[in-house]
């Protein structure tokens, strides 16, 4: 798999889509979308035990086995509502956007998450770096400041579970991908500051 | 800026005023960024407020089971409740919680909560799907209606609630079933019936003083409760009358918390109260002691009681009978008799035996015949239903036209059943004992119970007998099950929806000890996709009624703000000094009723007086008199109590990481004979036994418990199968149906053996 | 005259509820495991009954703080105004010389922001005028806040039996003993 950088957006909306499917079908159509971005293993027959395991992964009613939410990962605190949702959306509310979920489902949502490097990536595209670059930073801050912090440490988390259906498989490695090829098309920094705040492994107060 | 800081960008995020100016001269249109992004949208005109400098604070109430029901304040910033505290306007919040109601905040905010309505393929598989609210309604108003027209009734559906959430509007979730037709309640209460039942007989009502009283007592006598644990917010009134002189006295068989704050301890004979509290009286009466004025006054039926005294009790038989040394039995009723006043705090605990409704008769008749009933810092405290004088609008509802139902005698469907009265109607709901569970569901016929709803409630960690529960389960063709966590009745349920917690709903809550009002504003939007009991409540409704006109009588569109409104009525503002329920946004109010339960001596029993001989105890399969009645004998080697814990409130609170920080696991205490008997060393992981089933978990050693005793807290630790309710058996107490429909259960007369696992 | 605030902990009166630590994590939102406020029920050797007994403890903001030595970026300080030992988060960069000096165990290690935490008297709350979160939560006012420098507790003992005595550190924090009541055991076993 390579990680050329996602210029079409179509792997952003495919990995969003896919985080946030309510149901088998949702998680098919956005496994196709994923699909047409680029090579990926052909998908099941049938759903149902793909859907029973995003379910037990991410969505419940059990205690989720890898919850996709960035303040599970960040705060000192595994919890939603975190400081870590407060900053996604303080983010967002810098380029004039919000959540449609505002409210009822945390702001750092991985797919939410996706959709804003999506929206702060067009706006870079059509605006440029913003006067004193704050624009540029902004997204550096996002993507490698904050995303880069959490997205592996999610990764890990679903990759670490036992009989993984495939598609879930497949999307989480192309997450991880993903975030890779974002990382490197950030434009330049000035300063001096390393392209990415590599997260250390926790010993403890892991959500578990 | 030159370069970024990931520190300095994160100040500059949270700090609003710099975040403004952030990105000034850019002209982004939120719109035109917001093109290809499916979960983003323009900022709202109104964004900005919500990233206030400070918080805004609500006011909200405890809703659990609970004495204290505390007062609380919720501070709300960027949408989400950051912290709470007890609310400083209530004297009896005081201005603090406690430990399971300062965790708030993580119990709403759990990655945990239950989210979205889900679908179980297999009960018991954890194979879970979501499902959208008009599909899970759709299923649930297609069986229903499946139900009415094969059986010809909705008898089929049965409700299990209880004590999971007392805001006032949850009661919807009985006039939920009442607007569907006549269906099955389990009724009843597993907590307090036989001493309600006590009460009434003795003074035609349950009612308690003032708690906040208790600081006039000159003598305290508190009977199997534990409120250092169980009721925190009570202690600094204890602590208060002790300060000013009073005698602190705690009988329990255990050395709890509270046994350890007082003067003197009492170990004693579980079960054996009624026989201690005779042999106190009989000491009194040959003394003189007792205020035959005021019972000339006042009292029904003290001649034949002291009559009995003479001639079956003897303070050296009450002795033997309950463990505790004569001459201490005599010294202690003589200083309760000369303080005055004095008072008894009966516990709940105290009446969980077979005998427990006439060992409260007996405690009630020591305090009367002391002179100690309605006066300020007397009392036999129990509890009290005198400040839940709402509309219940949510609770009562009327059937369709043409329902059919049960046709027998219709009793009271519980404690909290303000539905009651009324003219006698051709159909009732069936009444099942909700202590029996279990072999009520099994037993059901005609028809059977074949569809479950719980709410409020967790039947697999606190009904009896849960091997015999799951053998019931088989029979359900549907289990519904509305809830906030993964829960042991969670993992049997074939379709789960998520509820709102106490800041995510409007209501309004009191209490069944303290006399204060407290509103429950909704702070915050519900998370993720929960709704309001009332809310699933019309959302069924509406379903239901676009599938067959008619089926169901509650409105299909609702809103929690003015269904809390419509609970409120004169009385209520009456009796609590406010002109609207508005009042209660300044904070919590308190009931402007004497403080002494029963001070103008009007009691509501037949003859209007305080009876020692209660025919109407006697038509309900009791003896007139407040006689001792035998406790269980032993089915097994030692005596088991699962009484409650200081870090739960039943299966609520103790599945929290914070908690189990605190508290991280499920230990049995045994006495150091009993476990050396057993070779068993304090930490060893041990199997505790019965008929009724086993559990497995760490013993500790202490003599806290008495030799022949084994405790364990009952509770629902997160991820861990243990349940103490797997030893308990549902073994009828003595009292319970007369007010509260179902007799009430033996929980602390249950017996096992343990062995090293 | 500057103030010296203190906590007093009345093991008397505490009823071992964990109110006070439980309060303190609902104002901080502490790290499971990171408790800044802990509740020890006392041994056997000072109090006979098992788990009857607690000292309530967090940072005793000691009049010459260990932590405060031993910083190497200066992340504690001791205010003059009231002798509250604050450690400034953002300065501290995980070296852990603290959290191994202290004999009292203040300093917690956060492992996932990778530095110390301690409790530092809620300072805030004090300068908006309101009691330390934990005080304000207690029951039955078991944990209180006092001022030293208004003179000793009536009752009080600084170390007592199970808590280190570290004079040189002089910590601020004092007790009132547990008591025991007259024990009547059951006479038929």
């Amino acid at each position: 798999m390579s990680n050329i950088p996602d210029h079409t957006g179509a792997l952003t909306c495919g990995l969003r889509d896919f985080f946030a499917a309510a149901d088998g079908r949702g998680l098919a159509q956005a496994y196709a979308r994923i699909a047409a971005a680029g090579a990926t293993p052909p998908p099941p027959a049938d759903w149902d035990e793909t859907e029973y395991a995003f379910n037990r992964l991410f969505v419940g009613p059990g205690p989720l086995a890898a919850p996709p939410y960035s303040s599970v990962y960040l705060d000192p605190e595994p919890r939603l509502m975190g400081r870590s949702t407060s900053l996604t959306r303080a983010v967002l509310q810098a380029v004039g956007l919000e959540s449609t979920w505002i409210g009822s489902i945390p702001d750092d949502h991985v797919a939410v998450e996706l959709d804003a490097a999506l929206a702060l990536r067009n706006i870079a595209a059509t605006t440029g770096p913003g006067p004193g670059g704050e624009l540029a930073a902004l997204r550096r801050y996002f993507v490698a400041g904050h995303m880069a912090r959490w997205v592996p440490r999610f990764a890990d988390r679903v990759l670490g579970q036992l009989s993984l259906p495939g598609p879930i498989v497949t999307a989480t490695r192309k997450l991880e991908l993903w975030l890779e090829a974002e990382l490197a098309a950030l434009p330049p920094d000035a300063g001096a500051a390393p392209a990415r705040d590599i997260p250390q492994p926790s010993t403890g107060g892991d959500y578990a | 800026m030159s370069g970024w800081d990931r520190t300095r960008m994160e100040r500059t995020l949270e700090n609003g005023v710099t975040r403004r100016g952030f990105l000034k001269g850019l002209a982004l249109t939120g719109a035109a960024a917001a093109a290809p992004c499916l979960l983003l949208r323009a900022l709202s005109a109104d964004a900005n407020q919500r990233f206030g400098e400070g918080y805004q604070v609500f006011r909200n109430a405890c809703p659990r089971n609970c004495y204290d029901t505390c007062s609380i304040k919720s501070y709300v910033k960027d949408g989400a409740v950051r912290f709470v505290e007890g609310a400083p306007e209530s004297t009896y919040t005081h201005g603090g919680l406690c430990v399971k109601g300062n965790s708030y905040v993580r119990y709403a905010y759990s990655p945990d909560r239950i989210k979205y309505p889900m679908v179980q393929d297999g009960r018991g598989t954890g194979r879970w799907k979501r499902i959208s609210w008009d599909e899970a309604m759709d299923r649930i108003a297609k069986k229903i209606l499946e139900l009415k027209q094969q059986d010809g009734s909705l008898l089929g559906l049965a409700l299990t609630k209880y004590s999971g959430n007392f805001g006032i509007t949850n009661y919807g979730v009985e006039g939920l079933m009442s607007s569907l037709g006549y269906t099955t309640r389990l009724v009843g209460t597993p907590c307090w019936p036989a001493g309600i039942d006590a009460q009434n007989f003795d003074m035609g009502n349950m009612w308690c003083n003032d708690p906040e009283d208790m600081t006039q007592s000159r003598y305290i006598i508190i009977w199997g409760a534990n409120p250092a644990w169980c009721s925190v917010h009570s202690m600094k009134y204890i602590y208060a009358a002790r300060e000013a002189g009073a005698k602190i006295v705690v009988v329990d068989p255990v050395l709890t918390q509270t046994a350890a704050k007082a003067d003197e301890f009492w170990q004693v004979v579980p079960g054996s109260d009624g026989a201690l509290a005779l042999g106190m009286c009989r000491h009194l009466l040959d003394l003189g002691l007792h205020d035959a004025g005021w019972l000339k006054a006042n009292a029904l039926g003290f001649d034949a009681f002291a009559a009995y005294l003479r001639e079956n009790v003897t303070v050296e038989w009450a002795a033997k009978t309950s463990g505790v040394p004569a001459e201490r039995i005599r010294a202690v009723a003589e200083e309760f008799a000369r303080a005055k006043p004095a008072t008894i705090w009966i516990g709940y605990g105290m009446q969980r035996h077979v005998n427990g409704g006439a060992s409260v008769r007996a405690i009630d008749a020591l305090v009367a015949m002391t002179g100690n009933i309605g006066k300020v810092g007397g009392g036999a405290r129990y509890g009290h239903l005198q400040t839940w004088g709402f509309n219940y609008h949510a609770m009562i509802r009327k059937p369709p036209e043409g329902s059919k139902g049960f046709v027998g005698a219709a009793g009271p469907k519980g404690e909290f059943d303000f539905a009651q009265g009324g003219a006698a109607v051709k159909y009732t709901d069936r009444a099942l004992n909700i202590n029996k569970t279990a072999q009520e569901i099994l037993d059901a016929k005609d028809p059977a119970v074949r569809m479950l709803w719980v709410s409020c409630k967790n039947v697999l960690s606190q009904d009896f007998d849960r091997n015999k529960l799951l053998q019931a389960f088989k029979k359900l063709e549907l289990v519904v099950v509305a809830d906030h966590f993964f829960n042991q009745t969670v993992e049997q349920a074939d379709i789960v929806l998520p509820v709102t917690t106490l800041f995510e709903e409007w209501t309004v809550n009191v209490s069944y000890w303290h006399y204060w009002l407290s509103l429950n504003e909704q702070a915050v939007k519900p998370l993720f996709e929960s709704k309001s009991n009332i809310e699933i409540a019309a959302a069924l409704s509406k379903r239901l009624n676009e599938l067959a006109p008619g089926s169901c009588t509650f409105p299909t569109q609702l809103d929690t703000r003015e269904w809390m409104e419509k609970e409120f009525n004169k009385k209520v503002y009456e009796l609590f000094g406010i002109q609207s329920w508005e009042d209660l946004r300044k904070g919590p109010v308190k009931a402007r009723m004497p403080q002494a339960a029963w001070s103008d001596l009007k009691f509501g029993t037949p003859s209007k007086k305080y009876e020692f001989t209660s025919d109407l105890c006697a038509k309900n399969g009791n003896n007139a008199l407040p006689v001792y009645v035998e406790g269980r004998k032993p089915y097994d080697k030692l005596r088991l109590l699962t009484p409650h814990s200081k870090f739960n409130i039943h299966s609520q609170f103790q599945n929290l990481d914070w908690m189990m920080g605190f508290n991280p696991a499920p230990v049995v205490y045994v006495h150091p004979a009993a476990a050396a008997e057993r070779a068993i060393k304090d930490g060893d992981t041990v199997r505790v036994f019965n008929k009724t089933g086993e559990v497995r978990l760490t013993a500790r050693l202490t003599a806290n418990v008495a030799r022949d005793t084994l405790l364990m807290y009952e509770g629902w630790y997160k991820g861990l199968a243990f349940n103490c309710q797997n030893l308990v058996d549902d073994t009828p107490a003595d009292m319970g149906k007369f007010k509260t429909g179902a007799p009430g259960v033996a929980i602390h007369d249950q017996f096992a053996d343990l062995v090293r696992a | 005259m500057a103030k010296r605030l203190a906590f007093l902990v009345d093991a008397k009166r505490c009823l071992g509820c964990f109110t006070c630590a439980m309060a303190c994590k609902n104002q901080y939102a502490t790290e499971p495991g990171v408790n800044w406020r802990e509740v020890y029920p006392l041994q056997a050797d000072i109090y006979p009954h098992h788990e009857r007994a607690f000292y309530s403890l967090a940072c005793n903001h000691c009049e010459k703080p260990a932590c405060l030595e031993v910083c190497p970026v200066q992340a504690y300080s001791k205010r003059e105004k009231d002798g509250i030992v604050v450690h400034h988060q953002e300065k501290c960069i995980g070296c852990g010389n603290c959290i191994r000096s202290c004999p009292y165990g203040a300093p917690r290690y956060n492992p996932v922001e990778k530095r110390a935490e301690k409790c530092s008297l809620c300072h805030e709350r004090i300068d908006a005028g309101l009691q330390p979160a934990c005080v304000q939560s207690c029951p039955v006012a078991a944990l209180t806040l006092i001022d030293l420098a208004a003179g000793e507790p009536d009752n009080s003992v600084q170390f007592p039996p199970g808590y280190p005595k570290m004079p040189a550190l002089n910590p601020a924090t004092r007790f009132r003993q547990a008591e025991l009541p007259i024990i009547h055991r059951r006479e038929d076993i």
